[in-house]
């Protein structure tokens, strides 16, 4: 089951249109992502990381290309309502600006997700429960947002990511607000999920340290992935900003 | 918060002012329909229990008066029961019956035991020949409770019922009713007559005009005497024109509240859109989202149509008594009719949520976060396609409003085209301000800067980018300023129209009219009657208009003519003298007339009258123009005496009666009623009274509207106003840290409120005088503006913002200037 493909993704290409000029933002892209992995993206402003993601969880839509997820590829995906129905039922969201709800308490936030679903109320309890346990979130579960630290609200965002569990999780920058301390302890959190709940995650990052938490990194630049890298557990870090740097300078670059 | 519904009340409760506000407008909208609604009803209520308290079910009596030789035969009896539209006759026999304990006459009235003599006397129990009952002011009188007994005429009689006195006149006259058969007997004994009754009380078949069935009436006896049972007319042709008045009124308080709503809406699904479009990043549908706002609208709509109801429950009493006061009118307060507040209730719910399907809609166009554009969508979407369908829309408009003003059809289609004709202006220029708004601000820029400084600059260029987004504001201070020129406008020419209808209509201070279309009254005679009265001056009759041919070269032209009595219509003064004599076919014509068709006086002309039979035109004299007059009475083209006899195909029409006692040649008047049942009396007066009293109801009515509608408005188009000033903090802030005073912002932040409600203001004065001058084309004349309404409208709601955004603006620039840069404003 682990090595299973949760995500495939076939010569994905994103073509920007305007008067009298062309942006190619994704350029052929192909990748799989296994079921339980990490795997996190890298590459400069303008790389076509954040066009990805937004591709992956049906908020745009692909000039050329195919999405398998779980074996299935459906053509409509793209389309109202079909993207909203796959939002929901196979994408976990989390941002860099946590984006909850202020107006709703931690438990609501959770919840929502499963009460968009449909859910029943019964079990709706029992799985909200059960994520604000993991997530350490019990005494704060009355509170709104805005009481909360940024740490704080980045686990009720993951918290209400996994609550349907959804095949696929895609992190936007997930600690790109936070400080260091706070963001090892969401990054531990991540990789803990990952493991308890066998989770399929796709982190965006321009940081090499969050990178190393990953499985894989698939460097990104123009649009194309210029490179990948398998995590060894241990001196990652040095290896990753190699890479990061010779995809920072493309004259320099060798494959 | 475990389902859809309950996502959608969680999110209510952090919107609690909105919220709120909404409900109040709704409440308040629903109190004055539901008041107003209920005090019309009412009154039409308290107006037929007033007929029915003093006529009961009976539809006219018949009888002779006590001085007339003539009697109500057995024969005459049956013969007006076997009348086809009669449906019951009941005989009430009137004498006066020595009630022995007093040893006096007592007014006594017998009467059968039918439904019409039990409504028209108000007693209940089945009166024997040996029962009787009698008024309480009597029976306290002489002690008397129910069983005990009392001679009458020497006859021993068993009281079973005492009914309230007939205050009828003010005095309550003493009464006993016995059995009809009793005082018949008495009345033949003591007369020696075979009066079968006094007077009988007449029902008629449903459908039938108690007016014809009068005349039919009197073709049995020319001498009978009949009183219709009626309302009084005015009264009831003003309670019935003040009904629609207050209907239209309604509608437009319900538009005016649910733009305010949908204001509301605009502004929650502003604050909420950041959430609403996390939801959708989540997996929310736009089907979700919409029934969540779909749900809020709902729940705030039926707790103000609750919340209003109750308060119009509550008040009715107090308001009633206040609003009859002012409006002259009576009703009765206890009255809070449950079933017609319900329904009027469900109406305006219904109509509100329907315009609450709008916000609904939009709440379907908010994006998923990560495609949401950071910066609000600015301008108009199909700009063109705007422009285009404002020019069609207007194109069309021009087409009819020239059709209705043109077209042979016009007096059947002309309102209707006119009526669309507004609707497609109004349509138009909703479509179109919002893209030309921008344009006008940007020329009137420069001027603006030089003539009220660069604060004001800055709050225009502020503004111009924020028109799509507060179209809803400008457009509620527009439909109240439309409503209030339109509704000032309309009452005031109208008021203006009728005093010069009335000066028309009165050629002489008292007219009598027919009521009837096909009446049997002799003018000439009638006139004789007329002129006998001691407090007429002069009179001359005039007949209905008749349909003749003016055969020329071969050609038939209509002519409406009226016949008359010329000798007394120019002693009145109502026709010009005569140079010629005057001749049995004498013919005076109007001036428009004798132009249209060339003709001078000392003409002599062929006229001609339709035969049915021949299916043509056949000639019927020649007539001589004796006289062109400027004026025509009732539209006629022409007058012919009675003395013609040629063309006589007409009826009476009307009375033109002079009098130095006006007041008493009208009562003298009305007493003919009972030999003609069908005239009606009036005098210029009393019209002019009434039409002046009339109007002031609808002004009155009118003023409170406009009151409420004001600060309904303005509650909701401050609340918005603040929201979208609390939402620039930000940029206020940037502005102060770049040098901007106190003082400054708080001139930027009037000028830029006081901007939108001035933009809305004068939109709103054009449109109502635009739709106002459409709708008058109906019947065209003077067109009256009342400039105390604009002018009161204006200063009220201008004033008021500038007293609360005084408040705001200093509260914003005391705030902390760094917490303000930060703040996200979300």
């Amino acid at each position: 089951m682990k090595n299973k493909h949760i995500l495939e993704v076939k010569n994905l290409t994103k073509v920007y249109k305007g008067e009298g000029y062309e942006v190619t933002a994704l350029n052929d892209i192909s990748f799989q992502l296994r079921v339980g992995e990490m795997v996190a993206i890298m590459g400069t402003s303008g790389s076509g990381k954040s066009t990805l993601l937004n591709i992956l969880g049906a908020l745009d839509e692909p000039t050329t290309g195919t999405i398998k997820l779980n074996g299935v590829c459906s053509k409509d995906m793209f389309q109202e309502p079909q993207a909203s129905v796959y939002r929901r039922d196979n994408v976990g969201f989390i941002f860099q600006s946590f984006h909850l709800l202020k107006d709703l308490s931690v438990e609501e936030n959770i919840a929502l997700p499963l009460v968009l679903k449909g859910i029943k109320e019964d079990a709706i309890d029992s799985k909200v429960e059960k994520i604000i346990n993991l997530m350490g979130l019990t005494s704060w579960r009355k509170h709104r947002p805005v009481q909360l630290s940024g740490g704080q609200q980045q686990r009720v965002a993951i918290g209400r990511a996994i609550v349907t569990e959804p095949p696929i999780i895609l992190a936007d920058e997930p600690t790109g607000n936070l400080d260091f301390n706070t963001s090892e302890d969401i990054l531990n959190t991540l990789v803990s999920t990952k493991k308890q709940l066998n989770q399929s995650i796709l982190l965006v990052t321009h940081d090499p340290n969050v990178a190393t938490y990953a499985d894989r990194v698939l460097f990104f630049h123009d649009g194309s992935i210029v490179d990948t890298y398998n995590c060894k557990g241990n001196n990652d870090l040095d290896d990753i900003l190699e890479k990061f740097k010779l995809i920072t300078k493309p004259e320099k670059q060798t494959l | 918060m475990r389902t859809i519904q309950g996502v959608a009340l969680r999110l209510f409760k952090a919107n609690k002012f909105i919220v709120f506000s909404s409900i109040l407008s709704i409440a308040i909208s629903t109190m004055l329909v539901l008041s107003m609604m209920l005090f019309s009803i009412n009154a039409q209520d308290t107006l037929k229990n007033q007929l029915k308290q003093s006529y009961g079910e009976m539809d006219l009596s018949v009888g002779f008066n006590m001085d007339q030789s003539d009697v109500l035969t057995p024969k005459l009896v049956e013969s007006i029961d076997r009348v086809k539209k009669v449906d019951k006759v009941s005989k009430v026999s009137i004498a006066h019956l020595n009630l022995n304990k007093l040893d006096s006459a007592i007014y006594t009235v017998g009467v059968e035991n039918d439904y019409l003599a039990k409504s028209r006397y108000h007693f209940t129990k089945y009166l024997d020949k040996e029962s009787v009952v009698m008024n309480k002011g009597l029976a306290k009188a002489l002690h008397a409770k129910i069983g005990d007994k009392f001679l009458i005429e020497n006859k021993e009689y068993t009281l079973v019922e005492t009914v309230n006195d007939l205050t009828v006149t003010g005095a309550a006259p003493d009464m006993l009713f016995l059995n009809q058969k009793v005082v018949k007997k008495y009345i033949q004994t003591k007369q020696n007559n075979n009066a079968e009754a006094t007077y009988l009380l007449i029902k008629a078949k449903k459908g039938v005009n108690p007016f014809t069935l009068s005349n039919e009436l009197k073709s049995y006896n020319k001498h009978l005497r009949i009183d219709i049972a009626e309302q009084d007319y005015g009264m009831k042709s003003n309670l019935q024109s003040l009904h629609i008045f207050i209907v239209v009124l309604s509608v437009l308080v319900l538009i005016v509240t649910s733009l305010i709503i949908i204001s509301n809406f605009e502004l929650l699904l502003y604050k909420m859109r950041n959430q609403f479009a996390i939801m959708r990043s989540l997996g929310a549908s736009t089907k979700q989202i919409s029934k969540i706002i779909t749900i809020q609208s709902t729940v705030i709509n039926i707790a103000g149509i609750c919340l209003g109801f109750i308060l119009a429950f509550f008040s009715q009493r107090n308001l009633y008594k206040l609003v009859a006061k002012l409006l002259n009118i009576p009703t009765t307060p206890s009255e809070f009719s449950i079933g017609a507040a319900v329904s009027i209730a469900i109406l305006a719910f219904i109509v509100i949520q329907l315009f609450l399907i709008i916000p609904a809609y939009r709440s379907t166009k908010v994006l998923p976060l990560k495609t949401m554009e950071k910066n609000e969508k600015l301008n108009f979407s199909y700009s063109k396609a705007r422009v285009t369908v404002f020019k069609v829309l207007v194109g069309i408009s021009l087409f009819l409003i020239i059709c209705s003003q043109v077209l042979p059809t016009r007096e059947t289609y002309g309102p209707a085209m006119l009526l669309i004709s507004v609707v497609f202006v109004l349509l138009g220029f909703v479509l179109i301000f919002p893209i030309l708004l921008p344009k006008v601000l940007e020329w009137f820029l420069p001027y603006g800067q030089k003539l009220f400084g660069q604060e004001f600059y800055i709050s225009i260029k502020n503004l111009i980018p924020q028109v799509r987004k507060n179209t809803t504001i400008i457009l509620m201070i527009s439909s109240l300023m439309m409503i209030a020129v339109f509704g000032s406008v309309t009452l005031r020419t109208i008021q203006v129209g009728q005093q010069d209808q009335l000066k028309e209509n009165y050629a002489t201070p008292i007219l009598v009219e027919t009521r009837l279309n096909n009446t049997k009254i002799n003018p000439v005679e009638f006139t004789k009657v007329v002129e006998e009265l001691p407090d007429v001056k002069s009179v001359s009759n005039f007949s209905t208009l008749g349909l003749a041919y003016l055969q020329e070269e071969g050609k038939n032209i209509n002519i409406d003519y009226a016949v008359v009595d010329l000798k007394r219509l120019q002693t009145q003064g109502l026709i010009s003298k005569f140079r010629n004599k005057l001749a049995d076919n004498s013919l005076i014509i109007s001036e428009r007339f004798a132009k249209q068709n060339h003709l001078k006086v000392g003409q002599t002309v062929q006229l001609g009258e339709f035969s049915e039979p021949k299916q043509a035109v056949e000639p019927n004299g020649s007539y001589i123009v004796t006289s062109i007059e400027k004026k025509m009475l009732n539209g006629a083209d022409a007058y012919l005496d009675w003395s013609n006899r040629g063309l006589m195909d007409v009826d009476f029409y009307s009375l033109y009666v002079e009098s130095n006692h006006i007041k008493s040649a009208v009562s003298e008047l009305e007493a003919l009623k009972s030999q003609y049942p069908e005239i009606k009396v009036s005098n210029y007066e009393e019209s002019a009274k009434e039409a002046d009293k009339m109007f002031y109801q609808r002004w009155g009515i009118f003023i409170l509207v406009i009151a409420t509608l004001v600060v309904s408005t303005m509650v909701g188009v401050f609340n918005s106003l603040v929201n979208n000033i609390y939402s620039k903090r930000k940029e206020f802030a940037v502005l102060r840290a770049m040098g901007v005073t106190p003082k400054g912002l708080r001139k930027v932040i009037l000028s830029q409120v006081n901007l939108y409600i001035i933009i809305g203001l004068i939109i709103g004065v054009i449109m109502g005088l635009l739709t106002t001058f459409i709708l008058l084309l109906v019947d065209p004349g003077k067109f009256v503006i009342d400039y105390k309404i604009i002018i009161a409208v204006s200063l009220s709601m201008l004033v008021g913002s500038t007293f609360i955004f005084w408040f705001v603006g200093n509260k914003i620039s005391s705030q902390e200037l760094s917490n303000e840069l930060t703040n996200d404003n979300k």
